[in-house]
């Protein structure tokens, strides 16, 4: 089965270099110059993965990631311009799973791409990254591993895959506090120099989808200076 | 350095305050001075007239001239003595006929002539009158009235040093009233220097500092608007060149990955393209990243940074086995941290044989510096960590060791390996933006040290 990447990007040289390098990985690629074109393309053709550069005429990017994510938990990667600037930390809050640097290195870029890729993908087929666990569960809080879904108290939580993962290693390892940089290495394939930053924007969106009050958390907790840990006292 | 305003002005006040006390002071002496002297010479020469009637009187009672003198009462230190058909008679005391002026003996006139003169350092006032048949001189001293002049010269000098010291005193706090505004303006300017340029001075209703407040205010104006459009440009440069070069960054890559279907001629060229635009692109980021850190527009963040886990990263990606010792948290920008850490350490690789050891060590700096100088000053208690890394190269000469932290610099021995010189200045910005250092120094084993140093911050 072909995979689809879809690549949201105003510059047809980018495009074109995009294009080349995600077909020769093997993938099916479609392009939007605009976001408008973007969004539409993506509800007809429903992509596994979606590129999207934040500086796009009309719509913004940002604006564009934040449409897309109140129906569809696709994995999305943002293309930026600074990794310092206030962008990326937009982007991520508005649903983004990861984010690349112009200029990027395709190589890395396919990195990316894969590791949202295999996480598009359901469980059943991937590696048992859990062991023999069929569910997961931490106080009211309830993952279906082969399904696939997050439910608390019965209620079902739609999580992007990306969020699903970060949730299941964190039940997982219950009581344990896992660091920023395993989180990364773990869900998003990284070595040793990913943006903890990424890892703090999902961990805040998840609090908004699993807290019943995300400013306090009493489940996903913080520990300050080292990572996250998940806990139903 | 120049004397300072406050000194320049307290002097001149003292000046201006002698001046006037002196045009005060003269001439109230001098005329003090002139009326004690006529008066006292008035009364003299009185009681000289008074007294040589008597002593006419006496003789032509059939006295002789010496019991007539004698009988002249002695008031105080005044003394009489005649010369009657050349013989002198005295009624005693210091002053002579010899040490009596001549001139005034020889040429007294019947009603009277006055003399000053000294004997022995003393001052005297002598009144002849002329006889029939010779001078009467009386001597009066003066010693009472030298004595008061000297009192009020000694008031009037006194009040003028007074006025002096009381003139050096007003120009001292009035001048030091005039600099406050003045020093306010330094305070704010310097915050500007750090780069605040937020700050400005409230209107102010005194119509003397108003244009000064005024001009200040415009200045930062023009200031803030002119590097806002500095960093406007600086932003849109970086943002305008990174969609090209992504463009030709990614399209060189996807040459140089299909080199094998090329012929060996193009092959070869489109190593060399994509190794060049590579080396382009390294040096646009490396560029770009200075001109963002030097424009002031960075965003610092505080989270705890554990520098020992750090170190060891960034020295397992450059497959170094140099062995760390110490260790240290610190609240500071832990990305700024590794990107100092990883240029430190990528020089040394690139430039010295890599690294021989790095030292992890926290220290207090700006403790009471002597304990039994209880007015010896205290600076603020900071703690600082310090990353010491040492390489295998040769050593830097002093010399050249402040430069390399300038972009663009790089050692003499340099110019065969790859790179721009971009390294350690970013480095070094970096360090300064998040309020450390950088320092070249000999290491103990024979080639460089590169001592950084981190303020640990808020403890943790």
């Amino acid at each position: 089965m072909t995979r689809t990447v879809m690549v949201v990007e105003d510059d047809a040289a980018i495009r074109l270099v995009l294009r080349t390098s995600l077909q020769d990985e093997g993938y099916r690629v479609l392009e939007a110059p605009t976001a408008e074109r973007g969004l539409l393309l993506a509800r007809d053709h429903d992509p596994d993965v979606l590129l999207i550069d934040l500086r796009l005429p009309g719509i913004q990017g940002i604006e564009l990631v934040r449409t897309l994510r109140r129906t569809s938990q696709v994995p999305i990667i943002i293309v930026t311009a600074q990794a310092d600037s206030t962008e990326v930390v937009l982007g991520l809050e508005a649903g983004a799973d990861d984010y690349v640097t112009k200029p990027f290195v395709a190589k890395e870029l396919m990195a990316r791409v894969g590791t949202q890729m295999r996480r598009a993908t359901p469980l059943s087929s991937d590696e048992n990254a859990f062991g023999d666990h069929r569910q997961l569960s931490c106080g009211s809080i309830h993952i279906d591993l082969a399904s696939s879904l997050v439910t608390r108290d019965d209620e079902y939580v739609p999580v992007s895959r990306i969020e699903f993962f970060v949730l299941a290693e964190l039940v997982a390892a219950k009581g344990r506090v896992l660091s920023r940089d395993y989180l990364l290495r773990k869900v998003w394939g990284y070595g040793d120099s990913g943006d903890g930053r990424v890892v703090d924007n999902l961990i805040y969106r998840l609090r908004n989808k699993v807290e019943s009050d995300p400013a306090n958390p009493t489940h996903l907790l913080t520990v300050r200076g080292f990572g996250y840990r998940m806990t139903d006292e | 350095m120049k004397t300072g305003l406050r000194t320049r002005v307290a002097v001149g006040f003292a000046l201006i305050s002698i001046a006037v006390a002196a045009v005060v002071s003269i001439p109230t002496f001098l005329i003090t001075q002139f009326y004690l002297l006529n008066q006292r010479e008035r009364v003299a020469v009185t009681r000289a007239v008074l007294n040589v009637g008597d002593f006419v009187k006496g003789m032509e009672s059939g006295k002789t001239p010496l019991q007539a003198i004698e009988r002249i009462p002695i008031v105080g230190v005044s003394r009489a003595f005649a010369l009657v058909d050349g013989v002198w008679v005295t009624n005693g005391g210091p002053v002579t006929p010899e040490n009596t002026p001549p001139a005034l003996v020889q040429q007294a006139p019947s009603k009277g002539a006055t003399q000053r003169f000294a004997v022995d350092g003393e001052l005297y006032l002598g009144v002849a009158v002329g006889l029939r048949n010779g001078s009467y001189v009386e001597v009066f001293a003066l010693s009472e009235l030298t004595n008061s002049l000297a009192t009020i010269r000694a008031v009037l000098a006194g009040t003028t040093v007074a006025a002096a010291i009381a003139g050096a005193l007003l120009g001292f706090l009035a001048a030091g009233r005039l600099l406050t505004p003045l020093q306010r303006i330094a305070t704010k300017a310097r915050r500007i220097g750090g780069g605040d340029l937020h700050v400005r001075f409230a209107p102010t209703s005194d119509r003397d500092l108003e244009p000064i407040v005024t001009a200040f205010n415009e200045m930062i104006d023009a200031v803030q608007a002119q590097v806002q459009r500095e960093r406007r440009f600086s932003a849109n440069v970086s943002h305008e060149l990174r969609s090209p070069l992504t463009a030709v960054v990614g399209t060189s890559e996807l040459l140089a990955a299909h080199t094998a279907s090329l012929p060996e001629r193009e092959a070869a060229l489109v190593r060399v393209l994509d190794e060049q635009v590579g080396r382009l692109s390294r040096m646009l980021l490396d560029l770009l990243e200075i001109a963002k850190i030097t424009g002031g527009q960075e965003v610092v963040v505080q989270e705890p940074v554990d520098l020992r886990a750090l170190c060891e990263q960034v020295l397992t990606e450059r497959g170094s086995g140099a062995a760390i010792s110490g260790e240290a948290v610190v609240m500071s920008d832990g990305r700024r941290i590794e990107r100092i850490l990883r240029n430190v350490i990528d020089n040394a690789c690139v430039h010295a044989d890599g690294v021989s050891a790095i030292g992890i060590d926290v220290r207090d700096v700006g403790e009471v510096r002597d304990v039994t100088d209880p007015y010896a000053g205290t600076v603020p208690h900071r703690r600082i960590a310090v990353v010491s890394i040492d390489d295998n190269g040769p050593g830097i000469p002093e010399a050249m060791r402040e430069r390399l932290f300038e972009p663009f610099m790089r050692g003499d021995a340099a110019s065969a390996t790859p790179g721009a010189g971009l390294g350690l200045a970013i480095a070094g910005e970096q360090a300064t933006v998040i309020g450390g250092r950088i320092e070249i120094l000999d290491a103990p084993t024979g080639g460089s040290r590169f001592r950084i140093t981190l303020p640990v911050g808020r403890e943790v």
